[in-house]
């Protein structure tokens, strides 16, 4: 599994986000994105996907300019959960991850589909909210369900727009330490878009560090890429990067004006 | 997610590790949990089932009463002998399949056309208040009707200057808010409110045409806006029936993607559907439908809207069950609204359009206070 990003420029109309992108992700693991707000995190996995079309540039899966795939063959390589999603007429929340698996099968349920779907809920710790409601959760409880829709289309990338931006503290930990374990045991490349360098840090096999104006500053393992020096320049914040586990530790210090 | 013990090593392990295990078809829990999804979808195709069996005795009693007594289930026996051609009274067979069947069958098929729009609209403009109007068809064929009526403008003269009339009029608003959406975007906002800045337009021209209009037109008009089953025949059902059942087929069969469709445009293109051509060809396929069945009886209001709403309590949100639900749902409560119709103020008769808008809003309400679970 390989995403290949050249020279890709990006935006919404006439507004340029992102300029002069180079990435190159391969393998399975996980990779978080990190970056102020506005950097442009949102674009750039909308881009992998063809859900936002690059004004300059190239985004290859596997191999294959985007561009030239269908959204089917798309969908069959790359599941995406987005950062909210819509809950207008409500289904259970066993229903609404089943819709995950529309892909998988025909008109009817078979029961694979349904072994899977209870699976993911108790991965996630839904088991128990299986009948309710989805408009009946919290936020944070949405982002789950979200996740767990995007774990049953069981593609070999998974790509997440902020999953934990809801989340206390405890469940962030949960929910990217089981990206970072599915990923390595299933062998599949996950992305993350997540604002907590710490958590970030402690799972993140590669991280993509973006600064403005809709740039990479730096790609490569937390060690290398959450460091002081990173933090003052994108985020224009003071801290302090300890060592804890052999992973980097930020100890904020003060926002700079 | 349940308070449980999270950040520990092992315990997401552990989690990983279900993921990641081979599924064990055979085991209790897995069985358990088949048989219970398999429940679920009995218990909601029951209900569509339930409602069939309530056309069919509903289509009894409507059939009973009329001038002429006819028996519960003499009736059944009287359409059955005409179906196997042993008719033995011709009287009979007169009454009960020339006079009294052709409105009942089209009031089922109406009833099933406008649930089945009312269904789509819902999902498609993900809007609880969209129903087949919500797009300007009723404006459309509204003033298809009026410039027969009013002017005796017609594309085809005869019989059938308003129903042609209403069709092709009721047509136009579907092909101006498509144009919009290809320069706009197919967004359900931008559809939404093209079809609302279309229905003004058409209702304004409408207006315009009723300021001059004799009170023998204005009462003609008002009797077409209302809505009624009455004066179908059967030359008639056949094209309502085909539309209407090819509609009923086509949802059904992209009732999964109405699904996907239902998770944000975003998730849906991510899982693979083509989301503006989609929500294009549906919008599309039930103006057909509305156009069709609406173009015969007026404008009958409050089914396309209510029966969605009452199925989503008992089967829930998923348009696999929703779809055909509703349009049983639908066909039932049309043919109840005509059979009141006809009986409530007997020997007058009240048209079907004003008796489901009277027994339409308050049985909408009462659900709504009544539900338990919040569907919408």
């Amino acid at each position: 599994m390989e995403i290949d990003i050249e020279n890709m420029d990006a935006g919404y109309g006439t507004t340029k986000i992102l300029q002069g992108i180079d990435l190159h992700l391969e393998g399975p693991g996980l990779t978080c994105i990190i970056g102020p707000n506005g950097v442009g995190k949102s674009t750039l996995i909308k881009c992998m996907n063809k859900l936002l079309t690059p004004t300059a540039g190239t985004v290859k899966v596997n191999g294959r300019d985007v561009k030239e795939m269908t959204r089917k063959e798309i969908a069959e390589i790359i599941s995406y959960v987005p950062v909210q999603s819509d809950d207008v007429f409500a289904m259970p929340v066993f229903d609404t991850v089943l819709i995950g698996r529309a892909n998988k099968g025909g008109w009817r349920t078979s029961s694979t589909d349904i072994i899977r779907v209870k699976k993911a809920l108790e991965v996630l710790d839904l088991t128990e909210y299986a009948d309710r409601p989805f408009n009946e959760l919290s936020a944070g409880q949405h982002q789950t369900v979200a996740i767990a829709r995007g774990l049953v289309q069981e593609t070999e990338i998974l790509i997440l727009d902020e999953p934990t931006s809801n989340l206390d503290i405890r469940h962030q930990i949960f929910v990217t330490s089981l990206m970072h374990e599915i990923a390595v045991s299933r062998g599949i490349m996950v992305i993350m878009i997540s604002h907590n360098l710490n958590i970030a840090s402690m799972f993140a096999d590669n991280v993509v560090l973006m600064e403005k104006p809709g740039r990479i500053k730096q790609v490569g393992p937390a060690n290398d890429v959450i460091t002081a020096e990173n933090i003052l320049e994108v985020y224009n914040v003071n801290c302090e990067v300890i060592q804890h586990q052999g992973r980097p530790v930020i100890l904020l210090d003060q926002v700079l004006n | 997610m349940a308070d449980g013990q999270t950040g520990g090593n092992d315990y997401v392990k552990r989690a990983a590790a279900i993921w990641t295990s081979e599924d064990d078809t055979e085991s209790e829990e897995s069985r358990a949990a088949v048989t219970a999804y398999r429940t679920s979808e009995l218990r909601k195709l029951a209900f569509t089932f339930a409602c069939v069996i309530a056309a069919v005795i509903v289509a009894g009693l409507s059939i009973t009463y009329g001038s002429m007594d006819i028996g519960f289930l003499e009736c059944y026996g009287i359409i059955w002998e005409h179906l196997t051609g042993h008719v033995k009274d011709i009287t009979l067979d007169y009454i009960v399949v020339d006079e009294r069947l052709p409105r009942i069958a089209a009031a089922l098929i109406t009833g099933a056309g406008l649930a089945i729009a009312g269904c789509v609209m819902q999902s498609v403009m993900k809007n609880p208040l969209a129903d087949p109007y919500t797009t300007g068809i009723s404006s459309g064929a509204g003033f298809g009707a009026t410039l027969a009526i009013t002017l005796g403008i017609s594309l085809v003269g005869g019989n059938y200057s308003i129903v042609v009339n209403a069709f092709v009029f009721a047509l136009i608003p579907m092909a101006i808010m498509l144009s919009v959406g290809k320069l706009k975007g197919a967004s359900p906002t931008t559809m939404v409110m093209a079809g609302i800045a279309v229905m003004f337009i058409f209702n304004s021209f409408s207006t315009v045409l009723k300021l001059n209009a004799d009170p023998d037109a204005l009462a003609k008009l008002y009797s077409w806006t209302v809505g009624t089953v009455a004066d179908c025949k059967w030359s008639e059902i056949p094209i309502m029936g085909v539309v209407v059942l090819a509609g009923i087929v086509l949802t059904q069969f992209f009732s999964r993607k109405l699904n996907i469709l239902a998770t944000g445009d975003d998730s849906a293109k991510a899982m693979g559907l083509d989301v503006e051509n989609m929500r294009i060809l549906l919008l599309l396929l039930i103006s057909l439908v509305v156009a069709t069945v609406v173009s015969f009886t007026g404008l009958i209001g409050f089914v396309g809207l209510v029966s969605p709403h009452v199925c989503r309590i008992f089967v829930g949100a998923d348009n696999r069950y929703l779809v055909i639900s509703s349009a049983m749902f639908g066909a039932v409560l049309l043919e109840v609204a005509d059979f009141i119709g006809r009986t409530v103020i007997a020997p007058a008769t009240l048209q079907v359009g004003v008796v489901t808008a009277f027994i339409g809003g308050p049985m909408f309400l009462y659900l709504i206070l009544k539900q338990k679970k919040s569907s919408w």
